[in-house]
């Protein structure tokens, strides 16, 4: 299982890194700070060119550079990565953010936690929904 | 043209014109009184006249002295009487001299007629007798004719004066008209007809409504003052857009600061709970007491950022006003206060509620504050809550009542402002934010909120929202009748 996560802030990385490390999931964590490198990954460019194809993507909105409303545009509208499903993790609640996000055909669009430990919680059902309940393209 | 000067105009016109007319009347009377003068001369000259001819036949019938005595008086009084009338020279001198003349030509005949009276009687006098008598009744006639003319002069001068008195009280009557006239129609176009579109503009009660401009522009006192009300419907405007820019920067500033401020302080939360979770074993026991302090510190202040952040949302999530079941509103908060509801036991209930035109979202959190409040300050008891409406002559008024511990009257106008607390966080966590914003909510609805209470009392907190002001009777007829019920909802 390949998790890409794009999030310029070092700080919820680890964060997500530690939760994902808590719950001992079988899932390896890739994660690219800026929504270009996002899109290389996914297309396997430049650096990223030995990538997996990662079995979800968890994208923050507020990155520097390439917003990831437009990350998520140019994942959904590529037919080569519109299969992979993202969740947005961000800390907006703003309607006109969430509503944006559907529209882009966002998978499902999640707000990030105050507390370590509800972060922990919502990180564990993200995992056994996306990871472990649903059956996803990358298994066939 | 100014107003002043027109009607200073019209008042020195309307003078002149009175002036005039007092002028001619004064003439005219004058004029009138020697008339009348000259009538009276003319009939006393008729008299005269007629008894000269009397005494004439009477001393032609007797031929005695008497008659011819008196006839030589009547005579030299009409002949000074029309010389003295002559002489004051009162009208119609043409006629009066020619009186006088025939008056002065008939004396001579007297004395000569006199005279062949007294000489013997013969036939050749007495031929010359009734020759002479032929003759003077001939002068006397004519004498009688030209008092006639002279008559018919005073009378013809008579007529003229009083057709030139109607034709100068005709023309001042009409001058004073058309005056009058054209001083309304100024008055009405220059004042009223402006002022009355002056009153309209300013009425517009609406302050989207001072876009449009009176845009009276004539050069008098009325456009003048147009001119500045327009003026100050742009120093209107501007403020009004100046303020609502502020507003809206406020609001994105407060918006976008507590989105970035949110950020960091989930850092400090999420990693000193992440601290204590790895690390409890290994940290002393005033270092754990230490992250405690931090993690609490970090969640406070997230907490008002989310509440600083609800307040802004306020504005920016604010719909339009619909017919609105309170019922509805207080069953979505007590839903959303279920948790509090069930741990702390309270009992609320509500009596009938209203429908009301207002923004379902608002209310809501309107209801959910108050109720709120109300289980938050309940005390060591059991938290009792009741919320009711009643029907007042502005609107209708809702009450929150509960039996908590109250609050000092002292304090009653500090609660509604944003970020006052009036207890410790550890008696009762809280920003201080909740009741601001219902002050918000119900300002945003054109009411009023307030609280009556006493420490230890509990508190009622009434909010007054007025009838919708485009159709109170509307509101007013689908409220009527509608019988107040206790329900009791636990």
């Amino acid at each position: 299982m390949n998790i890409l996560l794009v999030e310029d802030n070092p700080a919820d990385v680890r964060l997500v890194s530690e939760a994902v490390a808590e719950h001992r999931l079988p899932a390896v964590l890739h994660w690219v700070s800026s929504g270009e490198e996002a899109l290389a990954f996914v297309r396997r460019q430049g650096a990223h060119h030995a990538a997996p194809v990662p079995d979800l993507v968890l994208l923050d909105l507020n990155l520097p550079g390439m917003h990831g409303q437009e990350v998520l545009q140019a994942l959904k509208r590529a037919p080569e990565t519109l299969h992979i499903p993202v969740v947005v993790l961000s800390s907006s609640s703003a309607p006109a953010d969430v509503l944006a996000a559907y529209q882009s055909h966002v998978n499902a669009y999640v707000v990030k936690p105050d507390t370590f430990d509800r972060f922990l919680e919502l990180v564990r059902s993200i995992e056994a929904y996306w990871l472990e309940a649903v059956l996803l393209p990358g298994q066939l | 043209m100014r107003a002043r000067t027109v009607l200073s105009l019209t008042g020195v016109s309307l003078l002149l014109v009175v002036f005039a007319a007092l002028a001619v009347l004064t003439w005219i009377t004058r004029e009138s009184a020697q008339i009348t003068r000259e009538q009276t001369a003319s009939q006393d000259a008729a008299r005269a006249i007629a008894s000269l001819l009397m005494l004439t036949q009477e001393y032609t019938l007797y031929g005695n002295a008497r008659p011819a005595q008196q006839w030589r008086v009547r005579h030299a009084e009409l002949v000074s009487a029309l010389q003295d009338h002559a002489a004051q020279g009162l009208g119609s001198s043409t006629e009066v001299r020619k009186l006088k003349e025939q008056a002065v030509a008939l004396g001579d005949f007297f004395v000569r007629f006199e005279e062949a009276n007294q000489a013997p009687p013969g036939e050749a006098s007495n031929k010359r007798k009734a020759l002479l008598q032929e003759r003077f009744l001939v002068e006397m006639q004519e004498l009688v004719e030209l008092r006639y003319t002279w008559a018919r002069a005073v009378i013809a001068k008579d007529a003229a004066q009083q057709t030139l008195l109607s034709t100068m009280l005709a023309i001042a009557g009409v001058v004073i008209l058309l005056l009058s006239g054209l001083t309304w129609m100024v008055v009405h176009r220059q004042l009223l007809q402006p002022l009355r579109k002056l009153e309209v503009a300013t009425r517009r009660g609406s302050p989207g409504s001072f876009e449009e401009q009176v845009a009276f522009n004539r050069a008098n006192e009325i456009g003048d003052a147009c001119r500045a009300v327009d003026a100050m419907a742009v120093r209107l405007l501007e403020a009004q857009a100046q303020l609502k820019r502020s507003n809206e920067d406020l609001e994105r500033f407060a918006y976008v600061a507590s989105h970035d401020l949110q950020e960091p302080l989930r850092m400090v939360t999420s990693y000193g709970q992440l601290l204590m979770r790895r690390h409890q074993a290994d940290l002393p026991e005033d270092a754990k007491e230490f992250v405690a302090f931090m993690v609490d510190g970090g969640q406070r202040a997230q907490e008002l950022v989310r509440d600083l952040l609800s307040l802004a949302r306020l504005e920016q999530r604010a719909k339009p006003f619909e017919y609105v079941s309170l019922n509805q509103v207080l069953d979505t908060c007590l839903k959303t206060l279920s948790p509090q509801i069930q741990v702390s036991q309270a009992q609320v209930t509500h009596g009938e509620l209203p429908h009301v035109h207002g923004d379902f979202g608002q209310l809501v959190q309107l209801l959910t504050n108050l109720v709120g409040n109300a289980l938050k300050f309940s005390g060591p008891n059991r938290p009792r809550v009741h919320v009711s409406a009643t029907q007042v002559p502005e609107g209708w008024q809702l009450s929150v009542k509960d039996e908590g511990i109250g609050i000092d009257p002292k304090f009653f106008d500090r609660i509604f402002v944003m970020f006052q607390r009036l207890h410790s966080r550890a008696e009762h966590p809280g920003t201080g934010i909740g009741l601001a914003i219902c002050k918000r909510v119900v300002e945003r609805h054109g009411g009023r909120i307030w609280v009556q209470s006493a420490p230890g009392q509990g508190a009622e907190f009434f909010v007054l929202l007025p009838y919708s002001a485009n159709n109170p009777s509307e509101i007013r007829l689908q409220v009527s009748g509608a019988p107040v019920v206790e329900n009791a909802q636990s």
